[in-house]
Order: structure tokens, then sequence, then C-alpha cells
């Protein structure tokens, strides 16, 4: 049996970054005496949550329930889970953020990562209408059974888990590091940021911007939390060319093609990262009505359009009040 | 046979087909109920059972979506504890071009400098020795990925 390291102690914040589910990854702890113990548990997470989830790994499990559509599969509870939090986040967000939209993303070009999308997609995909892949609320449909841990996706839909999957693995992963150190921790997963127990002097600081890439120097605004999560969603990021249009990630369910942005990022702060995430994805999709909508939840938010108009709300500190770029 | 007795029995022939066809109509429609009724009563439970055992077996199988069954359970978005704060980094004035540098720091003697009195000469201070603070790691980007 292995022995719990110590608890942490001391006063600096120690920080860690790497690559992995093909983004940027980056972890501190405070004190940051914490961080030879922190590191292996968030890789540890990531880990499973890639082995999982991924929709770009042949073996991963949610590929093996892509393949067998129509049938009862059975699940590791870590997919399981991950699968009942974007069908949480469908249902709270009346299907805005839709776990189902893996043939829309595949058929608007995007059929493996990021990194490697160099050319516009597959000549078959790209003769293919989109309008092939609506199937408006598919994520109704969506079968996990109990005993045993299984689930069952209708023929004809494909899983993409991908934003909540990530916020996930970043919630999972400060706890973890939490749970094991005892320290404070901050885990960021391409921008979406998880914390857990306690914030250092003066709170987590995080600086918000169209890009996590672009570094804390860019146009955005810089805040502190003491707990929870942040997520920031962006039509600017993530772009690419298929059959001469450009697309981005961002999926509108109900047409099966990328959003017409009314806002160009949002970021939230919320309990966790995983809400935050949910609902920074839901109010891009969800465009003129975000405002009230974030506004009713009482969701600490930040609105850029795609003028650059920046809008806070429900409890969002106020910014500079000058457009961004 | 007389034809009164004939049509006697046409006609109780005719009775019995048309309570046979309310019977049948009855019967499927109490079964319809009685089914609504269990389903609304014990759901999920019998038919993931029957889900796991024809699973084993291969067929694929119709079960109530979970997600009609579980969305009770779905707790809101909510917000932290506590809101977001701005950063309290700060402004740091970039250095201008040929400038001259700055003069020795002189800290007037009088603690309020907003009504200084000419008869008090200024005081000049050495700088103090500060211990360096420790170094705050640059903020945390969130930006969309």
């Amino acid at each position: 049996m292995l022995a719990s390291p110590p608890r942490a102690t001391g006063a600096e914040i120690g920080t860690a970054c790497w690559q992995a589910l093909g983004t940027a990854v980056v972890l501190r702890v405070s004190p940051a005496s914490a961080l030879v113990h922190a590191r292996p548990l968030v890789e540890s997470e990531l880990d499973g949550i890639d082995r999982a989830c991924s929709r770009f790994r042949a073996d991963s499990e949610l590929e093996r329930v892509n393949a067998s559509a129509g049938r009862y599969v059975t699940v590791s509870p870590l997919l399981r889970e991950a699968l009942q939090t974007a069908l949480r986040g469908a249902w709270l967000t009346d299907g805005a953020v839709d776990p189902a939209l893996g043939e829309a993303i595949i058929l608007a070009g995007y059929s493996r990562d990021f990194s490697e999308l160099e050319h516009p997609g597959d000549a078959a995909a790209a003769c293919r209408p989109i309008i092939g892949a609506r199937r408006a609320s598919g994520w109704r449909l969506i079968e996990i059974g109990d005993d045993p841990q299984g689930v069952r996706i209708p023929a004809g839909i494909r899983l993409d888990l991908g934003a909540t999957a990530k916020a996930l693995a970043a919630d999972r992963a400060a706890a973890a590091v939490n749970e094991v150190t005892g320290a404070g921790a901050l885990v960021s997963l391409g921008g979406d940021v998880a914390t857990a127990g306690p914030a250092p002097a003066g709170g987590w600081a995080i600086h918000v911007t169209d890009d996590h890439r672009a570094g804390p120097d860019a146009p955005g605004q810089t805040i502190t939390i003491a707990s929870g999560g942040v997520a920031t969603s962006s039509t600017s990021v993530r772009r690419w060319l298929h059959d001469g249009r450009q697309m981005h990630h961002i999926l509108d369910p109900t047409t099966g093609q990328p959003v017409q942005p009314v806002w160009r990022t949002a970021s939230v702060a919320a309990s966790s990262c995983v809400d935050a995430n949910i609902a920074s994805t839901a109010a891009l999709v969800k465009g003129s009505s975000a405002g009230e909508w974030l506004s009713t939840l009482k969701l600490p938010s930040r609105l850029v359009g795609v003028e650059g108009d920046v809008h806070t709300l429900a409890g969002w500190p106020d910014d500079s009040g000058s457009p961004e770029g | 046979m007389p034809r009164t007795a004939s049509n006697a029995r046409d006609a109780a022939v005719a009775r019995l087909g048309r309570l046979n066809r309310w019977l049948i109509a009855g019967s499927v429609v109490i079964t319809g109920v009685l089914t609504d009724a269990a389903a609304q009563a014990f759901p999920g439970h019998t038919i993931t059972r029957r889900a796991a055992s024809l699973a084993t077996s291969g067929q694929a199988v119709a079960t109530t979506p979970a997600t009609r069954r579980a969305h009770h359970h779905h707790a809101a978005l909510t917000p932290a504890a506590q809101a977001p704060r701005s950063h309290p980094s700060p402004r740091v004035v970039e250095p201008v071009a040929g400038a001259t540098p700055a003069p020795v720091a002189q800290v007037p003697a009088t603690a309020t400098p907003a009504t200084p009195t000419p008869t008090v000469a200024p005081v000049q201070v050495a700088p103090a020795v500060v211990a360096p603070a420790p170094v705050a790691p640059a903020p945390v980007v969130s930006g969309g990925s």
C-alpha cells in the first residue's frame, strides 16, 4: 500500500505546464511543496478521461459506444459520469449544449485532432450536405442503465463529449489534488479553469480573453476567484475551412452548423468548471437571449460581442468599459 | 325453420357480435391504462434489468430513455459561493523613451500632503529597504480553445 503524501505546507504557489488532451494544461498549487505529488494525480485523471471520452482515439470507450449505436454497451463509471454530465448540460440548456452532435461536427470537417486539421476534410464528407446531421434533440434518446452501467445511443447518432468532458476532467483533477495533498489547486485545461481547496491569499488570478493561447497580456480582463471554476467559450478560435466555408466548433443543434455569432466570446464563473463551461457554451448558442438567461441563473458572466463590445452580468466585476479589439 | 325463429337467431348473433367487439375494445383500453399506470409507478428498474439480461444475449433492446426518468435529478447551474473580483494588480507605467531618470524619492514630512505647509522643509528620506515580495505568477488564461 502506498503511503499518502505529507500534507503540504507553505505559502508559495507552484506551477506546472504541459500538453494533454490536445490542449495546454496548467496546474497551480498552493503551497508549492504539493506540486511534486499533484502533477501525477492530474496526469492520471487526464489519462483516464482521454481513454474514456476521446473521439480521436479509436480505442476509447466513447468510440466503442459510437460504433455500437443502437445497442446497449457496458461502460466504465468514468464514461458514465461524463455522459451524465453532458446530458445534464443538455437538459439545463434545453439542448443548446448537445452531446449528440458528433456526426455534425465531423460533417463540418472536424474529423480528427485539430492539430492535424490542415486539409478541409475528406471528399466524401464534403459532398454530403450538413443537413444530413440534423437530428435535433437526439440526446433525449440516449439511455443510461443502472445495472450494469451501460449506455445505448440511437442509431445514426455519434457522441461528442468535447467541452463538458474537458471541464469535468479539470474539476476531477483539482479535487483529486486537494483531496490527496490538502493543498489548494487550480487546473486549467485549454482555458477551462477548475479550483479546489483553499485559494492563495488574494485568490486565483485568471485572465479572460478570446484565445487561451494568447497569454495574460492579450486584450481581456483579469479577475480573481476564491473557489469554483471559470470557463470561456469563443467562436474566434478553432476555426477551419471546409468546403469553401469558414467553420468553427460551436454548433447550433437546431441546424447542425456553426452558430451565427452574436457573441464572439463568453466567460462564466460558477461553482464548478463544468457548470461554467455549460453556461459559456450555451451563451454562444443562445445568442441574443444569453444575457437574460445568465442573469436569471445569477451566473457572473462576461460577454464580448462580435464588434468587441463588452457586457458584464450578474456580479462579474466591471470591466474598464473599453471595447476589445 | 320458421322465418321468425331464423330472424330471432340472426338478431341474437348480431347482438353477441356487438357485445364481443365492445369487450375487445374495452380490454384494449383497460390494458393500455394499466400499462401506463405501471410504467409511471415503476420507472426504470424493471426495464433496466430487462435491458441488462438482453444485453448479455447480444440483442438490441428498447428501453425507456434514461434521461426521461432522470431529469428530475439534474441540479441547476449554480454560481460560486463568492463572485469573482477584479484583480488588484497595480497599473504598470511603461517607461518613456528618452525620459530622464526619476529623481531621488523625496517624501514630504507632513502626513497630509494635500495641505502642504510651506514652513516645513522637505526632508530627504533614504529609500527603505524592503524584503522582496514573493513574485506572484502571471494569471492563468481562460480563453476559447
